[in-house]
């Protein structure tokens, strides 16, 4: 395998909340341009990486650095414009919005125009409109959804829902893609065709680190996994090494792990 | 001159005690539900106003008169959660504050309606001569008004922690759901806590009324400085709620005694202001708290 | 703005245009006040709507802003002899600078903190009004302040003022339309619909919260410098507490979520006290029962009552089919 550079590097990285040491001493990171997995067990932590890494909540201390520089401690919008965009676990769609609003949305930070331009609709305004329209359009064709536009978002059934965040977050154009169990209530197909996508917008340069509890998709796409268990990294490598490593089999003690 | 500081130092408390009474009162609901509750202000009133009646119009003597007022306001408390907040399915924050502000309109009018529009008094409880101190002079009423204050902090700190009805609410207020998974009835916690705000703040007015009267609009800026009281406290913080009551009185008589009379009000309001910018969790506050909370 | 917003406006413009025409009746100066009265408390209300509706904060002080943009016109007219189209924007820049004062450290916290702090500083706000005197001439308040005059054009008369205000308030509904269909009015409704994936997708809530705020203050203050070129006269009651809440009112009952919202709650509510003359004092009963019943069982406002008719015989129809 090619050397890469990473895209994303954590150390170090440690959470306490309260009481509770939900991540403990992490170290990972993510190479450019590869689809790679985050998996274990229920309260391991996963989506506590990701509320990090995007700025939801800073850590107890480590590092997180994107791109060579340091996003630690910074908020979600001072971050997203700098090329990380996500999906959450519970879909938080803005469900009064048709779908294409909500993808125009995700252009926000690809736009500038401000109160002032919009009140007055300047020329200039009308222009950007006209190309977060165009790029909202081109998104939704992407995942599939384009003959939905006019709907309102809450109204659609979840695997389009899904369909919608992930839309909405390449419409921010990132280049590191944070999913969370984005194949989570979906069928074999659905699942199927969400992993044609993310291969998809891999080729074409994209970095995807996804939270996944569905192992075939995990395996099927991923070109590297790491495990966590109780916050801490227990694995980290290519599918095929941590399938057989016997501290991810302890780890997922009960749970089925083989797959065909 | 320092009889005078004294003399508004003495002031300060007793007006103190009436803002950590409404505060306390706030921090019980807003413990429970997370709602603001802008009708806080005519709990108070109505205390002073029903007492006023009991006493005057119905004759009752004073040991009677007060818990039955206090039972015919706790029951008005009742009657504002049961008819504007149970009915409501999943009422956003802004909705609730609004229903709230409408309440305290519709108490208000109602108010008017029954007494019109002038101040009424009440007799103090042990008669209205003045005991000196250090220079100044203390009302009786006033040591009424401070001591049933600090009494009432003492019963409900052991109300919260001691009993189990106590311990239920307190259960809401850090976690509903829960709190609701334990088989606590959040509905008849947030019901009760609507009941005992309005019981603390009919205390408040009755105690208040023979020192400052009582008149049926009085409700709005009690509630602004309770409010006040409970943010320079810390909201949800019982022991703020008293810090912050008596901090704000005194500011209020001290600067209307040495600096003008005029902006009395004001004064309150600017601290009120500053802590907001300042230190919006308030001196016992905490910020993760003020942040986790939903609205 | 939307096909159906654009038909809005232009049928409320022809409206406004028509109206003066039809001088049949003979309390018609009468009405033609009230109806400039609408005016001034719409553009106040719009503003308000935006910041409730769209940004999701509620300012029980806005009475204050519109006091500000008349007192600051009166005194620097009045008292100072200075031209009203210096003291026009010198009210707004005072509602702005008051409005980030005030906005910037209470809106990132939560919700009632601004309602609280709006509430109190309203309340500083119409003390100072009251207790100023050798400024604002306290509660008595003060005259002579001159009408508005363009370029040699006095606009002396009722008539005058009520196309001028009204003028200005349909600029400013364009406005607010424009914006509420925009890059900004998105991002705003995003907040509402999930902060979370709002925050996640770039938007900055408490940096546009502070931006609507500031907004609605300027519009409020626009309103209260032509009020007191109208009335000429300011005095503190007319920017008092009750007016603040009867604004949230206005807007609450009208619908939140929509600038035609916030102007049918301005007109009704300036038009109900005509109508519950006969209640006198009594009238707060009515207005704090009708927002109780509006907020508590149509949460759209009266603006909603068509949709929610509709959904009600829609759904009864398809019983009896």
């Amino acid at each position: 395998m090619t050397e890469r550079r990473n895209i994303l590097e954590v150390t170090g990285l440690q959470m306490v909340f309260g009481g509770l040491v939900a991540l403990m001493d992490l170290d990972f990171a993510v190479p450019q341009g590869v689809i790679k997995a985050v998996i274990g067990p229920n309260g391991a932590g996963k989506t506590t990486i990701f509320n990090i890494i995007t700025g939801v909540f800073p850590p107890t201390s480590g590092q997180i650095v994107f791109k060579g520089r340091k996003i630690t401690g910074l908020k979600p919008y001072q971050i997203t414009p700098l090329g990380v965009s996500r999906t959450f676990q519970t879909v938080e769609l803005f469900g009064h919005m048709t779908v294409l609003e909500n993808v125009m949305v995700g252009r926000h930070v690809r736009s500038r125009r401000g109160i002032i331009s919009a009140g007055l609709r300047l020329p200039v305004m009308r222009r950007e409109e006209r190309a977060i329209r165009e790029q909202a359009w081109a998104c939704l064709d992407l995942v599939g959804l384009a003959d939905k536009a006019e709907t309102e978002a809450g109204n659609l059934p979840l695997g389009e829902q899904k369909a919608l965040e992930i839309a909405r977050a390449l419409a921010a154009e990132p280049e590191l893609l944070l999913l969370d169990e984005p194949a989570a209530g979906l069928n074999e197909t659905e699942t199927a065709g969400t992993a044609a996508l993310f291969q998809r917008l891999r080729d074409q340069g994209l970095t995807i680190l996804l939270v996944e509890h569905d192992m075939r998709l995990v395996m099927d796409v991923s070109e590297e996994v790491l495990v966590l268990n109780y916050g801490r990294k227990i694995a980290d490598g290519r599918p095929e090494e941590i399938r057989s490593d016997p501290e991810v089999v302890k780890a997922y003690l009960g749970e089925d792990i083989e797959y065909a | 001159m320092t009889g005078q500081i004294i003399q508004y130092v003495l002031t300060g408390l007793t007006l103190g005690s009436v803002y950590a009474i409404v505060a306390l009162g706030f921090n019980i609901i807003y413990n429970a539900t997370e709602i603001i509750n802008f009708a806080q202000g005519e709990f108070v009133m109505l205390g002073g106003l029903f007492m006023v009646t009991f006493v005057h119009s119905l004759g009752l003597p004073l040991p009677l008169a007060f818990p039955v007022a206090v039972a015919a306001v706790t029951l008005v408390g009742l009657m504002m959660e049961r008819l504007a907040i149970y009915p409501l399915k999943n009422p956003g924050v802004l909705t609730l504050i609004i229903i709230t502000i409408a309440l305290s309109i519709l108490v208000k009018g109602l108010a008017m309606f029954a007494w019109g529009k002038d101040p009424y008094s009440l007799r103090p409880f042990t008669g209205d001569k003045p005991i000196p101190f250090f220079g100044a002079v203390l009302m009786p009423q006033a040591l009424w008004v401070i001591g049933v204050t600090l009494v009432l902090v003492v019963l409900l700190t052991l109300f919260f922690e001691r009993t189990i009805i106590g311990k239920a609410m307190s259960a809401c207020a850090y976690d509903r759901e829960a709190a609701s998974l334990v088989g606590i009835n959040v509905r008849r916690m947030i019901m009760l806590s609507f009941m005992l705000s309005a019981a603390l703040g009919a205390a408040g007015g009755i105690l208040i009324t023979p020192i400052s009267l009582m008149e049926y609009d009085r409700g709005a800026m009690l509630a602004l400085k309770g409010f006040g009281a409970a943010i320079v406290g810390g909201l949800g913080s019982f022991y703020g709620a008293v810090a912050g009551g008596f901090l704000l009185g005194l500011v209020e008589s001290l600067g209307a005694g040495l600096i003008h009379s005029g902006y009395k009000d004001a004064m309150a309001l600017v601290l009120l202001l500053l802590v907001l910018f300042v230190k919006p969790s308030g001196i016992f506050g905490q910020i993760e708290v003020s942040k986790i909370k939903k609205f | 703005m939307g096909r159906n917003n654009l038909y809005g406006v232009l049928a409320l413009a022809a409206f406004i245009l028509v109206f003066p025409l039809v001088r049949r009746f003979d309390s018609f100066s009468h009405y033609l006040d009230i109806m400039v009265f609408v005016g001034l408390t719409g553009m106040v209300t719009m503003g308000l709507s935006l910041l409730m509706g769209y940004a999701g904060q509620i300012s029980l002080g806005h009475a204050a802003f519109y006091g500000l943009g008349g007192y600051t016109t009166g005194i620097m007219t009045a008292k100072f002899g200075l031209s009203p189209w210096l003291a026009l924007p010198a009210g707004m820049l005072i509602s702005t600078a008051v409005a980030v004062a005030v906005g910037v450290p209470s809106l990132k916290l939560r919700g009632h903190y601004l309602a609280m702090a709006t509430l109190g500083f309203g309340e500083i706000v119409f003390i100072v009004f009251n207790e100023w005197t050798a400024l604002t001439s306290g509660p008595d308040g003060f005259g002579n302040i001159p009408r508005l005059s363009l370029w040699g054009y006095a606009f002396d008369t009722a008539l005058a003022n009520y196309y001028l205000v009204w003028g200005v308030a349909i600029l400013m509904l364009i406005f607010v339309l424009n914006v509420v269909n925009s890059r900004v009015g998105r991002a705003l409704r995003s907040i509402h619909g999930s902060e979370l994936g709002a925050m996640a997708m770039g938007v900055n809530a408490a940096k546009y919260k502070v931006q609507v705020f500031v907004i609605s203050a300027v519009m409020a203050a626009i309103a209260g410098s032509l009020y007191a070129h109208f009335v000429q006269f300011v005095n503190p009651p007319v920017f008092s507490l009750f007016f603040s809440i009867k604004l949230v009112m206005m807007v609450v009952i009208g619908g939140m979520t929509s600038v035609w919202g916030a102007l049918l709650g301005a007109a009704l509510l300036t038009f109900l006290p005509e109508w519950l003359v006969f209640l006198q004092d009594f009238d707060i009963l009515a207005y704090g029962l009708i927002l109780l019943l509006i907020t508590m069982f149509l949460d759209k406002g009266l603006i909603g009552l068509p949709e929610v008719l509709y959904r009600r015989l829609v759904r009864a129809a398809g019983r009896e089919g």
